[in-house]
């Protein structure tokens, strides 16, 4: 049983030790050319230290393709939190592409000026989808905030509770008479 | 058939119109699915997590057609793949594995907590014996069994001890797996693991036909998504085979029935027994559809509630002694001796 659980530790461990690279998701557009895809990835804390911890690669030849990555926000210990990153590709050679994070990664391929191309929004499987444009129709937009305290919620627990601690007593009492 | 019996059959069916129909008729009534703001905060899929809606028809979470479902009311372990929508908003496995997917703060979560353990604390499992689609749709095929004169299988106490540990290992696994799929981590996976335990649920398959839409059956587009086809066939084989030989034998490993389980002891609907009373004719046991012989073995006077027992009461419908099996709401009589008919051979018992 032991040795059991202590595979399954083994193979969770590896699990989450392979699980550093996030598939990339865009339409190619329908212009015939090279373009930049970009978008803004979330990291968990501590997995990303430095921005040469996450690279891109082409998934058909594994290799890694030259990248822009700038930090957004950092997690309180000092890894990345979220990041964007910026990529070429062509519509001419459709290909899928990945991100690859980690200690275990190193960028060896990065430009810091981008040329003048049309930019393509990627998403991660998982995160919302981002739209290139967004029509709102004018007239008057009501927002409403909600100001409420969260005793509003809070205070569901005393009636959850006394509910719990009646159950319990009215199941222990069912219990005693069954047992008698 | 007696009274309790064809009040319980009444109840099903009119619970699963409303169930299956009640968005839709709720629309017509007021127009639209939209309700007034409740003590109930509205639960929405968080940005950058995924949600019901966000799969397309046909896909392998989802029935063809439209499904609403009225958001904002309490949830009565009511499944959301209903067809016309529910008047409740889902089943409670179905709420607590999305909203720990979502990491949805528990403040929000309390209300809908606290309601379900109001209605657990007053009825019990009676949900399963008297509301439950699936329940229903169970008896039904009973009642095919019966009409096809096929013998009824009884399967022994360990076999029914055993489909309960399944049912607590396959709800553990579904929110140990929503869990970890709400995790940033592990946020790529959501696409293919949210809600499992739903994708292979046999309600899913099942309600969207009451409302003629065809549910989607199969999808074979991914490695996942083909595992969770096969499994959901599977589980669909094992609650008609469940339902087709035996009763209720399904309802020992559903595990919405193990959460109303936890508070049947406790529950305000008590089944209550004089010993004194009894005969041993063993009709209680016999027509008990979880297979419990606990109230007939007992001969002692008290409350003979299991964490088992659906209470539907055919045990005290069939009871040839006046008196002898009781159903009780906080102690008070809800039966009384005009109001519930003596079966006929009950007559015969001096």
């Amino acid at each position: 049983m032991k040795k059991i659980f202590l595979f399954f530790l083994f193979v969770l461990y590896a699990f989450v030790l392979e699980a550093d690279e996030i598939p990339i998701e865009f339409e190619y557009p329908a212009i015939a050319g090279d373009f930049y895809v970009a978008g803004t990835v979330f990291f968990p804390p501590l997995s990303v230290p430095d921005p040469d911890n996450i690279l891109v690669i082409d998934k058909s030849t594994e290799k890694e393709v030259i990248s822009k990555i700038t930090v957004i926000e950092k997690w309180p210990d000092g890894s990345i939190l979220s990041a964007e990153i910026v990529f070429p590709a062509s519509s001419q050679r459709k290909t899928r592409y990945a991100i690859l994070y980690g200690d275990k990664v190193r960028r060896k391929k990065s430009f810091t000026d981008a040329s003048v191309l049309p930019t393509i929004s990627f998403v991660v499987p998982g995160a919302g989808k981002t739209v290139e444009s967004m029509d709102v129709s004018v007239g008057q937009i009501n927002v409403r905030v909600d100001r409420s305290a969260s005793i509003r919620y809070w205070w569901y627990l005393l009636p959850a509770l006394i509910l719990i601690f009646l159950t319990i007593l009215r199941t222990l009492r069912t219990i005693r008479i069954q047992r008698k | 058939m007696n009274k309790i019996t064809i009040t319980r059959r009444i109840f099903q069916v009119v619970s699963l119109i409303l169930l299956v129909y009640g968005a839709y008729i709720f629309k017509e009534w007021k127009g639209s699915y939209e309700t007034e703001q409740s003590f109930f905060p509205s639960l929405q899929a968080p940005a950058g997590k995924i949600s019901t809606t966000q799969f397309e028809k046909g896909s392998i979470l989802w029935p063809s057609g439209a499904t609403p479902v009225i958001e904002n009311y309490p949830p009565s372990l009511v499944c959301r793949f209903n067809p016309k929508g529910g008047l409740f908003k889902a089943c409670i496995l179905h709420f607590f594995s999305e909203n720990l997917t979502w990491q949805t703060q528990i403040k929000y979560l309390l209300p809908y907590i606290t309601l379900f353990i109001l209605l657990c604390f007053i009825f019990g499992r009676m949900w399963c014996g008297w509301v439950c689609p699936i329940g229903t749709v169970g008896d039904f095929l009973t009642f095919l069994r019966r009409k096809m004169n096929i013998p009824l299988r009884r399967f022994p106490q360990n076999f029914r001890m055993n489909l309960s540990f399944t049912g607590y290992g396959i709800m553990v696994i579904a929110l140990a797996i929503s869990t970890i799929i709400g995790m940033p981590n592990f946020a790529r996976y959501q696409c293919y693991w949210f809600l499992p335990y739903c994708q292979i649920c046999p309600a899913r398959l099942i309600c969207p036909m009451f409302g003629l839409i065809k549910p989607n059956w199969k999808d074979f587009s991914t490695g996942i998504t083909t595992t969770f086809t096969i499994l959901a066939w599977i589980v669909l084989g094992l609650f008609i085979a469940a339902f087709y030989f035996g009763r209720r034998v399904w309802c020992h490993m559903c595990p919405v029935g193990l959460i109303n389980s936890w508070f049947n002891k406790g529950a305000g609907v008590e089944l209550h027994k004089k010993a004194i009373k009894c005969i041993k004719c063993g009709y209680c046991a016999d027509c008990c559809p979880m297979g419990l012989t606990k109230m007939y073995e007992m001969n002692k006077d008290g409350i003979y509630n299991q964490n088992a027992c659906i209470m539907c009461f055919r045990c005290v419908d069939v009871c040839p002694r006046e008196d002898c099996l009781t159903a009780r709401f906080f102690g008070k009589r809800i039966q009384s001796k005009d109001f519930f008919r003596r079966t006929k051979d009950a007559k015969k018992i001096p």
